[in-house]
């Protein structure tokens, strides 16, 4: 699962997938910005059929551990 | 719906003013005020046919629009007023919208209600703001 959801993210980035690890952010990835984020948001809502409550949004864009962390919490993985 | 204002996103409020008089020839509708809950300095300013821009200068990295400025800065949103603000949240998110923030009360609207969503579809923010307090 951890697989498919670095794949997506890496899609939505259009970064190869292999400079995404545990502490990127979106100091670290520049194409990581505010509106990429949302579109993180949007993707990930769609493809795992999951509700992300606007609380969360900011929160998941502390690095990609903690995005990840809360899509994996929400799917039930 | 009806288009309330275009939002921009700016490093500095005093010279995006300047800039929005001068260049473009709005006038500023009231002093620049703090707003606290956003951690931002808005501006209302207008054209004589009421076609009205909002000024948005994060003050730090509490501030919504901070990571927007980062990176991009710029046109930010579009605002449309609606009549039920809650009833209109709910039809934007059957249709694509991701509700991003609850709404709250803004200072620089006279105290109306305004949320924020965002369009899946042309990747947009939308802010949405009550007609009534």
């Amino acid at each position: 699962m951890t697989n498919n959801v670095k794949k997506l993210f890496a899609t939505i980035l259009q970064v190869d997938p292999h400079q995404i690890n545990d502490s990127s952010s979106p100091d670290t990835l520049e194409a990581w910005d505010s509106i990429n984020h949302l579109n993180l948001i949007a993707a990930f809502e769609d493809e795992f059929s999951i509700d992300i409550e606007p609380e969360e949004i900011p929160l998941m864009m502390q690095n990609y551990a903690t995005f990840v962390s809360i899509i994996l919490t929400k799917i039930g993985a | 719906m009806e288009i309330d204002h275009i939002g921009f996103v700016v490093s500095n409020i005093d010279n995006a003013i300047q800039r929005f008089t001068n260049i473009y020839g709005f006038s500023l509708v009231d002093e620049w005020i703090y707003d606290p809950n956003q951690h931002v300095n808005l501006a209302i300013l207008t054209t004589q046919n009421h076609q009205r821009v909002e000024l948005i200068q994060p003050i730090d990295e509490k501030s919504p629009s901070y990571d927007f400025l980062k990176k991009r800065g710029g046109l930010h949103h579009i605002c449309y007023c609606v009549d039920n603000l809650d009833l209109a949240i709910s039809m934007m998110k059957q249709n694509g919208h991701i509700l991003i923030r609850r709404p709250v009360q803004a200072p620089l609207l006279q105290g109306r209600k305004v949320a924020f969503l965002f369009s899946k579809i042309d990747k947009q923010i939308i802010e949405l703001v009550s007609k009534e307090l």
